[in-house]
């Protein structure tokens, strides 16, 4: 395997903060990982084969490139301890892959066409445009995520997810957190939280698979009237209400903690469950 | 995995040899390009091996029924013999099992060399995953698990920054919070489905979340 490396020593002897601006060429179907244990990343492309880094840091960190066939490693090394605080703004090839890591980490990423996978403990995510498969992962931070045409995996902690104008499978995860699914055109989602509320507005495909599942969290589908879908409502002690524009058909006013009903022709799926929180359908 | 995926519903027949041979190669040619489906088929192995490891008992009273309903399975025929044949949802459920036995796992690795109890198939005992209810089944081995991760996490704590040791013991007391609540109501009426399939997946998620804890420790 080839082995290219460019070690950047940029650091000049005075000042706290040095810049770092350097472009390598990657091959195509590059696959980019960048590791930042506290700052800032933001990722965008454009429609060159080329990498550019672009970096703040402190003096006496150097920024590391390191392309090894079809990996590109990015890094900022210190020679003793862990660079404290790196800026980072990259420009990758429009579909090469990203994986991005942090831990007191925001992360921006826009544009990108190939898969995206992006995990940080203390720090929001944020991902736009996304062509590819979408991997976010973070502890205590928020997640926003617009567009999106490949599958989709989002897990939080303590922390607010937002999904906008998704088409792929949509999984969603998350404990102290509400959820909010806007524009969705996906025929398949998955979302479940402990803690949180769930919003679902968008679209039910016919044959489509949608559930949304919480413990203490209200659960709201907000979807046109005229859908077909199957719909199976579960609760312990929460309550549920739909819109009259749905036509609801219940065999009695208080139905239990598990029933269901078909609207239209019931050819989705659509799965609501929440142990003590409302379940509201409404229409949009 | 694109949507809707033709193999999704024939790989556990894959996993048990049952494919034809032009089908099998396809499915093979498949894989090698969707992930999610070789983890499913992973995930079906394991299975299969954990079941290997299990012995036939009848449970004392079957509430499959209500789980599969639940899960939206179709209704149970009593199999000539044992082959593993779950729909993704039920595999889903099953995975409490599975996990119960990787958080031993992490629980060693965690700790290095030494001697340790861990929860494993040996621990979790003589069960029919399609035969009993999930939740209760994995309950005493789910108890086990956590208990071995709880020390472990206790233990390196200090290698994770407050706030999120603070966010993380937050989160895991919202879990167990709703955990007794599931269990509670469970109490009430131990045959419903929801509240079965509800406990399962709370348990999962708190596995879930001490396994992304622990990895947290371990990378730091």
């Amino acid at each position: 395997m080839m082995l290219t490396t460019a070690a950047l020593a940029l650091a000049a002897a005075v000042g706290l903060q040095q810049r770092t601006d350097t472009t390598v060429s990657v091959p195509a179907g590059a696959r980019l990982h960048l590791s930042n244990h506290a700052g800032t990343i933001k990722v965008s492309s454009w429609d060159r084969a080329e990498l550019r880094v672009q970096a703040e840091h402190g003096s006496r960190d150097i920024v590391v490139i390191d392309v090894r066939g079809a990996v590109v490693r990015v890094r900022a090394d210190r020679e003793y301890g862990v660079p404290s605080f790196v800026e980072y703004d990259i420009t990758v090839p429009r579909g090469m892959a990203v994986d991005l890591d942090g831990v007191e980490t925001e992360m921006t990423v826009e544009g990108v066409g190939g898969d995206v996978s992006v995990e940080s403990v203390e720090g929001s995510i944020t991902v736009r445009g996304a062509g590819g498969a979408v991997k976010l992962n973070s502890v205590e931070g928020d997640i926003v995520l617009d567009g999106g045409r490949g599958r989709i995996s989002l897990e939080g902690v303590d922390g607010a997810i937002r999904v906008t104008g998704a088409r792929g499978d949509i999984v969603v995860e998350t404990v102290d957190g509400d959820v909010t699914l806007e524009g969705i055109e996906s025929a398949n989602v998955d979302v479940g939280t402990v803690e949180g509320t769930i919003t679902y507005a968008g679209t039910i495909q016919d044959g489509g698979r949608y559930r949304l599942t919480s413990h203490e969290g209200d659960v709201v589908l907000q979807v046109p009237a005229g859908l077909n879908a199957s719909v199976s409502v579960a609760t312990f002690e929460g309550s549920f209400e739909a819109d009259p524009a749905f036509r609801v058909q219940l065999s009695s006013a208080r139905p239990g903690r598990r029933f269901s009903f078909t609207l239209g022709t019931g050819s989705a799926r659509v799965e609501l469950e929440t142990f003590e929180g409302e379940i509201r359908l409404q229409s949009r | 995995m694109t949507d809707r995926d033709p193999w999704t519903a024939r790989l556990s027949e894959y996993v048990d040899g049952e494919l034809a041979a032009d089908e099998r190669v396809e499915l093979e040619r498949h894989l090698t390009i969707c992930g999610e489906c070789r983890t499913i088929v992973a995930d079906l192995g394991r299975l299969r091996d954990l079941a290997a490891t299990l012995v036939d008992r009848e449970p004392d009273r079957d509430l499959w029924p209500a789980i599969n309903a639940r899960i939206g399975g179709e209704p149970r025929v009593l199999p000539l013999r044992r082959r593993w044949a779950f729909t993704l949802p039920q595999l889903a459920a099953a995975a409490v099992l599975m996990l119960v036995v990787g958080a031993g796992g992490a629980a060693v690795a965690l700790r290095g060399n030494g001697p340790t109890t861990v929860a494993g198939p040996a621990a979790i005992g003589p069960v029919d995953p399609a035969a009993v209810p999930i939740a209760l089944a994995a309950s005493t081995s789910f108890d086990h698990a956590v208990a071995e991760l709880e020390q472990v996490l206790a233990e390196r704590r200090d290698r994770l920054d407050t706030a999120t040791v603070r966010v993380l013991e937050q989160s895991l007391r919202t879990i167990d919070r709703a955990l007794a609540q599931a269990r509670a109501a469970l109490v009430t009426d131990p045959n419903d489905a929801y509240l079965n399939a509800h406990l399962a997946e709370t348990m999962r998620r708190k596995l879930n979340l001490m396994r992304r804890a622990a990895t947290l420790v371990a990378a730091s």
